[in-house]
């Protein structure tokens, strides 16, 4: 079975701790993505789960097998990386079939052909079989090097960060397309990814990481509505959390360590705005910016020299100078210590 | 596998004991000649090491600070002082023509794509053949404009020989340097000269520094076109050091140890004053863009 | 005054027309953004009008004065490259004096001017330093004070942001509004960010292999695309669009799709001759035009993924061949294969032909498209 354990894998460049002391299990069958900003250490450990890397202690099982001195060959895994690193001489069907012509013993041709067919449709290239894979888009290329990688039927796919160079629409695409596969197929999948919107839309479970360490091992909306720590609410989230002094706000809040100070956080879709006057209005601030994205604007304000970003709707646009009240529901307050930065329980959170 | 690592590095370290001896040899046998008295420079039947009476004597018969003292008739004098002179000035011009034309030519060739495709491979080859093989027609040519035995016709051959150098290491450092930095200065102001000098020039310092040490190095160690080109009023120090073993004087090892030592000198020196711009530079351009 | 105005400007290198006939119109005082894939001719667009670039054909105006003869540095516009082009080898403080070198101002001037600029840029204790030895932001504000010092009529900005993190990058969005909001020039802005471009922008051009697309307001490009491609380059995640077929009846328009119709309210006449008649179109709807519909009565889908996002779900739905999105709040809890129906927003419907141009838009509007479904 494709379960995947890392057992306090660590990994020791001499002078760099990259991975340090990572504990992760998913089951058979499940989408883990590692998030984390560059040089986090995310890489360095997927490189590890594919054995171009060796740990420097800890240990990675499949399983119940460790792999540590298993060469990547034998570890039947696929990988896909960031630039595509396909064939450019051979057409979309040769590179599609080719981890199946080097298998020993051959399959037939029958055999490879359906699959071929098979793979070109889950991956969207049914129709460009033939065609010379130089003279291909970036993007399906990127769909060739997937389909190259799912032919073989690894019991775990690796993919390193596969769609960062690609256009927008595409990746957005993609991210549809990769979840509906997985589901489909039911492989474990291991995605290595700097943006947050693709570990959320796709993952079943993320691990965060920064400078090596673990954050939070946990499903996509507990990361995002219970994050464990400062770093994970303020990396986890399209438009950024906001961090406030809980002292000067006027909301209950809890004691951090030893009596110390705690950090108030709200993401910015959760608070509300109403007039500057209201009893309701937690705080009232004033408008800085407003930011049309479209569908919704982001409007910045300014609070005590503090920046507060808060989401509004473009029919009821505010004016830059307007004061406003904001609202802070006291269920969606997140609460981190100063000095550990770990997260606090709220008074009034389950 | 233990067994196998150690017999690797004994082999490595023979070899390279081996190698350092074969290219150090000569020079620790030059060392040692340039101190020792005449009766040490090759006595019948024994050879000597490390010299007995060590002395001063051929540094000064060298640098004309005595008088002349063999045992063999002297046809000409030892002193080497002109000699010198005569190659800093001759080495020295033909790397500031070399520079000067070849700098220039690699900026065109690199930022504005002068002569196409071709020029840079045309200018190369300049440098494929050796000089010597046009040496004769080359003394004709200057004979006739009258710049035999001249500094010019020196610097004018030198220059000439080595410019193809300047241009094929200049170009890959202007390569290197971003285009943005040159036109930034344009957008700021500058016209294309001054850009040239303001922006661009200082940012490759350490490649021409790099350049003008590598170049300067070849014009100082030439040997063949200044005897061919030059007779006594130009005559630089390799060739003086040659004519320190002419028939008559016979071999005088001595100074002539003494002597090349002395014109280790000059580039040794010059590589350790420019010595923070060559550690960049020495990439020697190999990074293209 | 510098309104900058660019005539049928065409740029050749080679084969490939990076500039193809291209017109704009920018006024003064404004913050412009040309908005487009890589290669689309942004650069190039940059560069032809600071004359870096001369071009094969066409004229630029700097307020009614041709300048397209004229040496760049005399244009009196700034340039921030791309990849910033600070001089390596000088201090913070001779980059940022350097344009007023070459412009022989008098020292105490040029000092003036320097602090000055360092002051509105924040980085006045950096000025000893060279470039080797700042931060990527901090280099930025460099760039930029370079340009700063010299006052000049226009700015233009080549992607300035593209190399920050993401969190200076929205920060620095912030100080640039404000400082071309303070300053008051124009400013020229590129960048392939749609939300850059979105955000900061009074006008955007969308600009796709050399050719103007769409010169307008953010809010228009956003809600009333001339064609596919602009309406795909804003937006995230981007606008779905629907295969159906189109028939016109009584001056009317009619886009028919196995689960739903989409007719138009009102006398169309010119724009259905744009289509052929039976011909493939599309409906374009954005996915947060797109509900989900509790009480079922609505267009009939199978959710084919979900992307649980935090702030909000995206749900993917089969529609007949097609998968579009839908944007959900993050409450909702679907599962794969499930049977939803849904149902779109009428004043935010867009229709398109099959070669991409926008036959009509409801832009917002009510009264415009009536939506059925079975």
């Amino acid at each position: 079975m494709a379960s995947i354990r890392l057992d306090q894998l660590t990994k020791d460049f001499g002078g760099l701790l990259a991975v340090d002391h990572v504990d992760v299990e998913i089951e058979d069958g499940t989408f883990l993505a590692l998030l984390g900003p560059s040089g986090c250490g995310k890489t360095t450990t997927m490189n590890m789960i594919a054995g171009l890397e060796t740990p420097t202690s800890g240990e990675i099982y499949f399983g119940d097998r460790p792999m540590s001195r298993v060469p990547p060959g034998k570890r039947s895994v696929g990988f896909v990386f960031q630039n595509y690193a396909i064939f450019t001489h051979m057409t979309v069907a040769q590179n599609l079939s080719f981890g199946l012509r080097v298998r020993k013993p051959r399959p037939s041709k029958t055999e490879i052909d359906s699959e071929v067919k098979r793979v070109a449709e889950v991956v969207g290239l049914g129709s460009m079989l033939q065609r010379k894979a130089s003279r291909l888009s970036v993007n399906d290329m990127q769909k060739v090097a997937l389909g190259r990688s799912m032919i073989v039927k690894p019991s775990i796919f690796l993919l390193d960060e596969p769609f960062s160079n690609l256009d927008a629409a595409f990746r957005a695409y993609m991210r549809a397309e990769l979840k509906h596969i997985q589901h489909e197929i039911g492989q474990t999948m291991v995605y290595v990814t700097h943006d947050q919107v693709e570990a959320m839309g796709m993952a079943d479970q993320i691990a965060v990481m920064n400078l090596g360490e673990l954050q939070q091992f946990a499903p996509p909306l507990e990361i995002y509505n219970r994050p464990s720590n400062k770093f994970v609410a303020g990396f986890v989230g399209s438009t950024r959390i906001n961090f406030l002094p809980a002292e000067k706000v006027a909301v209950p809040a809890p004691k951090g360590t030893d009596g110390g100070s705690v950090t108030l956080a709200i993401r910015p879709e959760y608070i509300g705005l109403v007039d500057p006057g209201s009893a309701e209005a937690t705080i009232t601030a004033k408008v800085d910016l407003v930011e049309p994205l479209g569908a919704t604007d982001v409007i910045h304000l300014s609070w005590n020299r503090y920046d507060i970003r808060a989401i509004g709707r473009p029919g009821a646009r505010p004016r830059i100078g307007d004061n406003i009240g904001l609202v802070f529901p006291f269920r969606h307050l997140l609460f981190f210590d100063d000095q550990t930065h770990e997260a606090v329980n709220g008074p009034y959170q389950a | 596998m233990e067994g196998h690592s150690t017999l690797k590095a004994f082999g490595r370290v023979t070899a390279i004991v081996l190698i350092g001896i074969l290219f150090l040899f000569p020079l620790y046998w030059m060392i040692t000649m340039s101190f020792k008295p005449q009766s040490e420079w090759n006595p019948i039947g024994k050879t000597i090491w490390w010299p007995q009476n060590p002395t001063l004597d051929n540094y000064k018969q060298v640098l004309g600070l005595t008088n002349q003292n063999t045992q063999f008739f002297q046809a000409s004098s030892t002193d080497a002082t002109q000699p010198i002179i005569h190659s800093f000035i001759a080495a020295g011009g033909g790397t500031i023509l070399a520079l000067v034309a070849g700098v220039l030519a690699a900026y065109g060739i690199a930022r504005f794509r002068a002569g196409g495709k071709m020029l840079p491979f045309q200018i190369l080859q300049l440098r494929m053949f050796p000089p010597v093989a046009i040496i004769i027609p080359l003394l004709i040519m200057l004979a006739y404009i009258h710049l035999f035995d001249t500094f010019w016709g020196l610097w004018l051959v030198y220059g000439a020989v080595t410019f193809a150098f300047v241009v094929w290491l200049m170009r890959s450092f202007f390569q290197e340097l971003p285009r943005e930095i040159g036109e930034a200065a344009i957008v700021d102001g500058c016209s294309q000269w001054g850009a040239f000098f303001k922006a661009v020039l200082p940012n490759v310092k350490g490649g021409l520094a790099a350049t003008a040490l590598f170049v300067f190095i070849l014009n100082w160690s030439d040997f063949v076109i200044a005897l061919v080109l030059t007779t006594d009023k130009t005559t630089t120090a390799p060739v003086f050091l040659n004519s320190l073993q002419s028939a008559a004087a016979g071999q005088e090892y001595g100074p002539q140890a003494a002597l090349g030592l002395i014109l280790i000198l000059p580039p040794a020196i010059l590589g350790l004053a420019i010595q923070r711009y060559l550690v960049r530079g020495l990439t020697f351009g190999a990074i293209k863009r | 005054m510098a309104r900058i105005r660019l005539e049928g400007v065409t740029k050749r290198f080679g084969d490939v027309v990076a500039l193809n006939d291209l017109s704009l119109d920018i006024a003064d005082g404004e913050f412009f953004t040309v908005l487009g894939p890589p290669g689309a001719g942004k650069t190039t667009l940059l560069r032809t009008i600071v004359g870096l670039e001369k071009p094969d054909a066409g004229e630029i105006y700097l307020d009614d004065r041709p300048i397209t003869r004229v040496y760049p540095g005399d244009r009196n516009i700034a340039l921030v490259f791309q990849n910033l082009a600070l001089y390596p080898d000088k201090k913070v403080y001779d980059n940022l004096a350097f344009p007023l070198k070459q412009a022989k101002m008098p020292r105490d001037e040029i000092r003036r001017r320097v602090e000055n600029a360092a002051g509105v840029l924040h980085i006045e204790r950096l000025l000893n330093r060279k470039p080797a030895k700042l931060s990527g932001g901090e280099r930025q504000r460099v760039a930029l004070g370079r340009a700063l010092v010299r006052d000049p009529r226009a700015y233009l900005l080549d992607e300035p942001l593209s190399a920050l993190d993401a969190l200076l990058r929205l920060e620095m969005r912030a100080e640039l509004k404000h400082l071309q909001r303070d300053l008051g020039r124009t400013l020229v802005y590129v960048t392939h960010d749609q939300v850059e471009a979105m955000s900061m922008s009074d006008r955007i051009a969308v600009l796709r292999e050399g050719v103007v697309q769409q010169v307008d307001v953010p809010e228009n490009i956003y809600h009333a695309p001339a064609n596919r491609f602009v309406a795909t380059v804003v937006g995230s995640p981007p606008m779905n669009f629907i295969a159906v077929k189109v028939t016109g009846a009584n001056g009317r328009l009619r886009a028919e799709h196995e689960s739903f119709e989409v007719e138009s309210l009102r006398d169309t006449g010119e724009s259905l001759q744009q289509l052929a008649e039976g011909g493939v179109s599309y409906v374009g709807i954005r996915p947060e035009d797109v509900t989900i519909v509790e009480d079922g009565k609505g267009i009939p889908t199978t959710v084919y993924a979900t992307e649980p996002l935090g702030g909000e779900t995206i749900i993917d739905l089969e529609l007949g061949h097609q998968v579009i999105k839908s944007i959900a709040p993050p409450t909702i809890a679907l599962q794969t294969d499930a049977k939803v129906a849904i149902r779109f927003d009428a004043q935010r419907i867009h229709v398109f032909d099959a070669a991409g141009r926008s036959v009509m838009s409801a832009a917002g509007a009510d009264g415009v498209f009536k939506v059925s479904f079975a």
